[in-house]
């Protein structure tokens, strides 16, 4: 969100006070529909602050829902820089968290601290192979990269079916068998469900901001995004550096998965994603593609989500009324010109 | 002044004693019961199941001076349903009821923090300190469903539609072949597993494939999907059976009958000797049709096209799975029932 | 039944049928997207779409009685819908992915909320009365596609009558003449004096328009209910059918097809004997699906305008002329030909 040096004061601040007039329309919108159902919308927000930060449980929470979403959203964001899309984070995850559970029954005997590591490399070699066969038909053959992702989802989410209901069964609940105690990631505070697996969210979101502004591997990225034939142009190994961010990107979702898994489940259970990938793909455009804003947005999204958890406890407000106030928000965010980039 | 603010901090101290005393898990006069489930609690399927439990329990333990209140969160992933578990804990719930098997991690975990609070969960491994499981073991209801639906067959070949090959969703599948096997040895019977709840699209082909090989009666396992089994049957002239619910209302011509696995009664059990401190430590609450679970509701319309001495045969074999004369293996495994010799049912 | 009755007739032709009866909705969600996405709109949000035409379809029907007075409202709601939704895209620069997903999102939370409201319990909603199947006199006793293709439901004669239309449509009229080059050189459209905007709307409501009326064939006439969750991801299939079908009308209805057919093949090897089949066996579908767009594409990609937002101009009283809108569109997301 960078502007030039000599804009007036006004115009630096209009964006946001801009984006505050939005969350006030949208909330005024879905007060207007709360009101004949008999809610009060006012009250209904204050549930969601208080479930967002009411307690220390509440903030890790939040913490917790956001970090597959910063993973996710990263993911896109690398693809997007250099002009491909990753609608296919969600099955990218899928194979990162199957790699993870499969590591995780340590059959091979790992010795512990080889352990957890081991895990989180397979998740992101897992992820990555599950993005290089969409990027090398993208590259190689032309096919569309949003329709091959789409339907690598459907297959991701197939094989963990299968692996849940067969071979890695549990037994009983519908889920697979439970990882070894070795392969749980730390818990970071006690009490709480907040692990390890925020610290490499935040860390691959500050590698992947200074990658892209001060390396030259970035500085490529960024050129072959903004101007593919200037990057040609220029002699640069435009298809080796694209297949090589969007596999980096299934592995960033990969790692979404390893979280899932080694941090909040310790298993693999049926419904692993509510949609985690397509949420990534709306933080990254409301990010405007920086890693660092989407951190923030990522937040700012899951305290929402887990705040309007706690509003639907407390208030008896039907969950789907939920999405629909997210939704209209992000419309009303998309109806201005807020996100466009000028000339 | 200094005699009334005695006599405030008097009434503060016996309200507060009374009310943290009453907040005690296992003897209130007064709880709060949460239920989280896997769906919505108007799905007229599971989920709504588990949820008629929660409100007869309420009915029950009125009569006996227990009010409780019930408040509900729905469609929630299994991360959103521990949130949701310990939240509820933290407000000072007596009892939190997670209808879900996905959930069962969320219900131990928060169990583990929360020892005050009492945690129900459908469908795990096990017991343990104040989180207890219960299963509905519905293989017992589903071996009547597929007895009758081999007497009533016309083709000689029965089916079954379940949504996932998940341990207690294979046990009906299974348990409904096994039994289609019992009322006729030679019966060919089908499954078709279609990996999801609620994609009846998908309910229907999977029906259609079953009845254009042979099969006449279609059970169904799938949830809310099965509102395409219904389609299926009506469309070729076919009947099927449901289950969880009563749903003859909702196809009259083509649901024969309902293999009722009675969770309302179960969950209703549950909860109201979790209100009331009666459940018993470390028990895993796998009830069947000896503890009263297992139903099978005839409709109402359809119920004269059942010949007397089959409707005879189904109530005597009910009564043999109630007294414990015969057992009905579970099985895990699609196809696990073909091989299994029937001798094997009675118990000696 | 065994597995060597794979080589029987009276496997393939039910197979068949099974076939065209998934491939139903999927042609009708299909064609309309296609239009769609020939004048430059890619719209993700027809699953949202299809969500929303099955419960104002099931809803209308369920009260009004006919099943037709439903699939018309469902029509409707889903050209409001996508109004909605190419308002965004097309005047106010929005990225049509990401409008398409937040679409989604807002209206299959439309649809759950608006059956969870009305209905107390799932219980009471009784089906709808089926539409009989229709067999056409003398095709239907063709051999081998007389029962798969003249032996069925009339909505499905409905879609052999919208396949030659669209095809009249979009290939052979002069407003498909616009379209198309809507999609492959807007500019050149402009200069001919044509409204782009306007003639992308049209066409993105059709696509909506069809939409709506491919989840309301779904409830009404194939299930004749409304489940929550009931499109089960059909909308992105349709997105996958267009691009598999070379985003014309007749290839678009032979891939719907051929994904219906194999979709409903693994149905029919589980009662063949086969127990559980194999996550590709079951996945089949789309490993199909990504094989055949990684040959077809290779010859004809997505329109080369897909989301773009063509540049609105205004009327500059002072200039008395029409002059760009001063913020320039520049797309800050990445196009699909770089």
């Amino acid at each position: 969100m960078s502007m030039s040096v000599d804009t007036p004061d006004a115009d630096r601040w209009r964006p946001y006070l801009l984006g505050a007039g939005l969350v006030l329309a949208s909330m005024t919108l879905t007060g207007l529909v709360l009101l004949p159902i008999g809610i009060n919308p006012i009250s209904a927000y204050v549930q969601i602050l208080k479930g967002a930060f009411g307690s220390l449980n509440a903030v890790t929470e939040d913490l917790v829902y956001a970090t597959p979403i910063i993973l996710t959203s990263l993911s896109v964001i690398l693809a997007f820089r250099c002009g491909l899309w990753n609608l296919g984070s969600d099955g990218q995850l899928y194979l990162g968290a199957i790699a993870t559970v499969g590591l995780g029954f340590n059959r091979f005997g790992l010795p512990a601290p080889a352990l957890l590591p081991a895990m989180a490399i397979a998740a992101f070699a897992a992820g990555a192979v599950w993005a290089a066969l969409p990027a090398v038909l993208r590259l190689r053959f032309g096919a569309s990269e949003v329709i091959v992702t789409i339907m690598m989802n459907f297959l991701a989410v197939t094989i963990a079916t299968y692996l849940v209901g067969g071979p890695w069964a549990s037994g009983i609940t519908p889920a697979t068998a439970p990882i070894v105690p070795d392969g749980f990631l730390p818990v970071l505070i006690p009490g709480t469900r907040l692990n390890a697996n925020f610290l490499v969210a935040i860390a691959a979101a500050a590698i992947l901001s200074f990658v892209l502004r001060r390396t030259v591997f970035g500085y490529r990225l960024r050129t072959i995004g903004q101007n593919i034939g200037a990057a040609r142009y220029a002699g640069m190994p435009v298809n080796r550096i694209r297949f090589l961010s969007f596999a980096c990107a299934g592995g960033l979702a990969g790692l979404a998965g390893f979280g899932e898994v080694a941090g909040i489940y310790h298993n693999l259970p049926n419904g692993l994603s509510p949609g985690f990938g397509y949420t990534g793909i709306v933080v990254a455009l409301l990010a405007r593609l920086n890693p660092l804003w989407a951190v923030i947005v990522a937040f700012a999204l899951a305290a929402l989500n887990v705040g309007s958890g706690g509003m639907q406890r407390a208030m008896g407000i039907p969950v789907s009324l939920v999405s629909i106030m997210e939704a209209v928000l992000i419309l009303l965010v998309l109806s201005t010109r807020l996100l466009e980039r000028r000339a | 002044m200094e005699i009334k603010n005695l006599k405030r901090l008097q009434t503060a101290l016996v309200v507060g004693t009374v009310s943290v005393l009453g907040t005690t898990a296992g003897w209130a006069k007064d709880a709060k019961v949460a239920y989280i489930p896997c769906g919505q609690v108007n799905d007229g399927s599971w989920s709504e199941a588990g949820y008629d439990g929660v409100k007869a329990a309420k009915d029950a333990l009125a009569k006996s001076g227990t009010n409780i209140t019930i408040d509900y969160t729905e469609n929630l992933s299994p991360s959103q349903a521990e949130v949701a578990a310990r939240d509820y804990a933290t407000k000072g719930y007596q009892t939190v009821v997670l209808h879900c098997g996905t959930f069962a991690n969320a219900a131990y975990n928060a169990g583990k923090d929360f020892p005050n609070t009492n945690f129900l969960i459908v469908v795990a491994p096990k017991s343990v300190k104040n989180v207890w499981t219960y299963i509905p073991a519905m293989q017992d209801i589903s071996f009547v469903a597929g007895y009758l639906a081999a007497k009533m067959s016309k083709s000689g070949a029965v089916g079954v539609v379940a949504s996932f090959n998940f341990s207690n969703i294979t046990w009906q599948a299974e348990g409904f072949r096994l039994g289609a096997r019992y009322g006729n040895p030679k019966i060919k019977t089908y499954s078709n597993y279609i990996n999801s709840f609620d994609d009846a699209g998908k309910a229907k082909e999977a029906a259609q494939a079953e009845i254009d090989s042979g099969a006449d009666i279609i059970y169904s396992a799938t949830d809310q999907a099965s509102r395409g089994i219904y389609a299926a049957a009506e469309a070729n002239g076919d009947l099927a059976i449901a289950c969880y619910s009563d749903q003859s209302n909702l196809s009259p011509k083509t649901v024969l009958a309902s293999a009722l696995a009675n969770i309302p009664l179960l969950v209703e059990n549950m909860v109201s000797d979790s209100v009331a401190g009666k459940l018993v430590a470390d028990k895993v609450y796998s009830v069947g049709m000896a503890g009263g679970i297992g139903e099978l509701a005839l409709n109402p319309e359809l119920a004269k096209t059942i010949p007397p001495e089959v409707a005879k045969e189904v109530q005597s074999l009910m009564a043999s799975i109630k007294s414990g004369q015969i057992k009905i293996p579970a099985f895990s495994e699609p196809g696990q029932s073909e091989q299994y010799d029937l001798n094997g049912l009675k118990s000696k | 039944m065994t597995l060597s009755s794979l080589i029987e007739l009276s496997f393939w032709i039910p197979l068949l049928a099974a076939g065209v009866r998934v491939a139903t909705p999927l042609v009708f969600a299909s064609l309309g997207e296609a239009v769609s996405e020939r004048a430059g709109i890619l719209n993700v949000g027809i699953e949202g779409m299809m969500a929303l035409g099955a419960i104002v379809g099931f809803l209308v029907a369920y009260w009004s009685g006919h099943s037709w007075v439903g699939l018309l409202a469902a029509a409707m709601a889903g050209l409001v819908a996508s109004l909605i939704f190419g308002f965004l895209t097309i005047f106010r620069g929005a990225d049509q992915i990401v409008t398409g997903i937040v679409m989604n999102i807002l209206l299959l939370g439309l649809s759950s909320l608006a059956y969870a409201s009305i209905f107390s319990s799932a219980h009471v909603v009784a089906q709808l009365t089926a539409i009989p199947v229709f067999r056409v006199p003398w095709l239907s006793d063709l051999p081998v596609i007389g029962r798969p293709f003249f032996a069925q439901s009339p909505i499905v004669y409905a879609v052999y009558l919208l396949i030659p239309v669209f095809w009249l449509l979009l290939e052979h009229s002069h407003w498909g003449l616009s379209v198309r080059a809507a999609g492959e050189n807007p500019e050149a459209v402009d200069s001919a004096g044509i409204n782009i905007w306007y003639l992308r709307l049209q066409a993105v409501s059709i696509g909506g328009a069809m939409a709506g009326l491919a989840g309301a064939i779904l409830a009404v006439v194939q299930i004749g209910a409304y489940v929550d969750g009931m499109i089960a991801g059909r909308g992105f299939i349709a997105l996958a059918i267009v691009v598999f079908g070379g985003w014309r009308p007749w290839r678009v209805a032979a891939a719907a097809l051929l994904f219906g057919v194999v979709d409903a093949f693994q149905l029919r090897l589980q009662v063949s004997g086969v127990p559980i089949p194999s996550p590709f066996l079951i996945g089949m579908p789309y490993i199909l699906t990504i094989v055949v767009v990684a040959f077809v594409a290779g010859r004809a990609g997505y329109p080369a305008a897909i989301n773009k937002p063509y540049p609105l101009r205004h009327f500059s009283r002072s200039a008395r002329k029409l002059i760009p809108a001063d913020t320039a569109v520049v797309h800050p997301l990445p196009q699909e030909h770089s």
